[in-house]
C-alpha cells in the first residue's frame, strides 16, 4: 500500500545519506484516477496503452522539501 | 517478427509502434515487463522458444528484429513470490524464495540474450541498460573526451578543500537519483550546485557522494545516438535561475529553448568510439559547453527519453527507430 504521507528525513539521519539527499523535491500530483482518464486508453485486444511523453507523473511546480 | 521489450507507460515505445503500423508492419509484439500478461510456455533448444501474451503464443525463434527499449524482469511464477510458503524457518524461507527469484532472473536474462542474438537486427541492450557513471567518465577520458573534474567525497573537510581548489561544485547521484512517489506526492532529485555557504548545513562525515567541478555553461546538449548517427539538441537553460544547473527543473512559465545542433565531427568520432566500447548501438549522451567552447561530457543514458529531442528538433526519431527495426 502506498503511503499518503510526505517524505520526511530526520536531519540527524542525513549524515548517513549522500549529499544529494539534502535536495529532494516533491510535487503534489493529480489524482491517479484523473491521470488514468487523461493518459490511458484501451485497445480492442484488451490491452491498455499509456500515452504520455514524460514518464514522470504530472507536476505543476517544484517544491523543495 | 519484431520483438520489443518495454514498460507499459513508455510513450516513446507507443510512438515507434505507431510508425511501424504506418509503415505497414503487422508482425510485432510488445512485451511490457510491468504488465502481467506474459507467460512462459516452453523451450526445446532447437526451434521452439515460446512465451505467450494474453494467451497468444509467440515463438521467439521467429524474431527478426529486437529492440530492448527498457524494462526489467518479468515474473514467470504462477503466484506472487511473497505468497509462496515453503518453510517455517524464516531464514530458510527467504533463501529458498531467493533461489526461485534467481531462476526467474536467469530465465529473463536468457530470453533477452536469446532474442538479441537470434535477431539479425538488434537495438539497445538489456545487459548494458544501467551504466556506472564513474566508469563511463573514465572511459570517456580514455577516448580523449573532456569531462569535468570528478570526485567522490565523504567528509566536510575534503569537500571544503575541493571547493577552495575548484570553486563551485555540483553534486548528483552516482546511480539513478530519486524518482519515487506515493499516493499524493512525487519526489525527485536533480543536479545541485554546492558552494562554501552550503558547508554549514553539512555534517562532518556523510555517505560517499559524487561531486564535479561546475562548468561555467554556455549551453548544454542532449545527443541521441542511433546505430551510426547522432541527433543533437541544444538546451538554452543557462539564463534561467531555475534551470541553470539542471534543465529538468522545467520552468513552465518561461520554458528553455531547444534547438537542433550538430556536434563537432571530432566530438562525434570520440563519442561513437565510447558507445562502441560500451557495446551500445543506441542511447542518449549529455554534454555541457563552456564559455571557451570546450565540450564536457557528463553521462550516457542507454534508455533515455529521446522524444524530448525528437519533437523540438523535428528529427522524427520514432520513425527512424521504426525504420531501423524494419531493416
Amino acid at each position: 500500500m502506498l503511503s499518503k504521507e510526505p517524505l520526511h528525513i530526520d536531519p540527524l539521519q542525513m549524515e548517513k545519506c549522500p549529499i544529494y539527499f539534502r535536495y529532494i523535491y516533491f510535487n503534489k500530483m493529480i489524482p491517479l484516477e484523473v491521470e488514468k482518464k487523461l493518459f490511458q486508453r484501451s485497445l480492442k485486444n484488451g490491452s491498455v496503452l499509456y500515452s504520455r511523453e514524460n514518464l514522470n507523473r504530472p507536476i505543476s511546480k517544484i517544491i523543495k522539501l | 517478427m519484431i520483438v520489443i521489450n518495454s514498460i507499459s507507460k513508455d510513450h516513446t515505445t507507443t510512438e515507434v509502434i505507431r510508425w511501424l503500423i504506418a509503415l505497414g508492419v503487422k508482425d510485432f509484439v510488445r512485451i511490457d515487463s510491468d504488465v502481467e500478461d506474459i507467460e512462459f510456455v516452453g523451450y526445446n533448444g532447437i526451434d521452439s522458444f515460446i512465451i505467450s501474451k494474453n494467451g497468444i503464443p509467440i515463438n521467439l525463434f521467429e524474431s527478426k528484429s529486437y529492440w530492448y527499449r527498457r524494462g526489467g524482469v518479468i515474473s514467470f511464477s504462477k503466484s506472487k513470490l511473497k505468497e509462496i510458503k515453503l518453510s517455517q524457518d524464516i531464514n530458510l524461507e527467504k533463501k529458498l524464495i531467493g533461489n526461485i527469484s534467481s531462476e526467474n532472473q536467469a530465465l529473463n536474462d536468457y530470453i533477452k540474450q536469446f532474442v538479441a542474438h537470434r535477431s539479425p537486427v538488434s537495438l539497445g541492450s538489456y545487459h548494458n541498460s544501467s551504466l556506472n557513471k564513474l566508469h563511463v567518465l573514465d572511459l570517456a577520458r580514455q577516448f580523449g573526451i573532456k569531462t569535468p573534474g570528478t570526485f567522490v567525497i565523504n567528509t566536510k573537510k575534503e569537500l571544503s578543500r575541493k571547493l577552495v581548489e575548484n570553486g563551485p561544485l555540483i553534486t548528483k547521484a552516482i546511480s539513478e537519483g530519486v524518482s519515487i512517489y506515493n499516493v499524493n506526492h512525487s519526489y525527485y532529485s536533480y543536479t545541485e550546485e554546492i558552494n562554501e555557504s552550503d558547508l554549514v548545513n553539512i555534517s562532518d562525515v556523510f555517505f560517499p557522494s559524487l561531486f564535479q567541478k561546475k562548468v561555467d555553461k554556455k549551453f548544454e546538449i542532449r545527443v541521441f545516438f542511433l546505430s551510426d548517427r547522432f541527433y543533437s539538441m541544444v538546451i538554452l537553460s543557462q539564463r534561467n535561475k531555475q534551470t541553470e544547473v539542471d534543465f529538468r527543473k522545467y520552468d513552465e512559465r518561461k520554458p528553455n529553448r531547444f534547438l537542433p545542433f550538430r556536434l563537432p565531427a571530432e566530438v562525434e568520432l570520440k563519442l561513437a568510439a565510447l558507445f562502441k566500447a560500451l557495446d551500445l548501438n543506441t542511447g542518449s549522451a549529455d554534454f555541457v559547453v563552456d564559455k571557451n567552447n570546450e565540450y564536457f561530457f557528463l553521462e550516457i543514458n542507454p534508455v533515455g527519453q529521446f522524444s524530448m529531442v525528437s519533437y523540438p528538433c523535428n528529427y522524427y526519431l520514432e520513425k527512424e527507430v521504426a525504420k531501423f527495426l524494419i531493416n
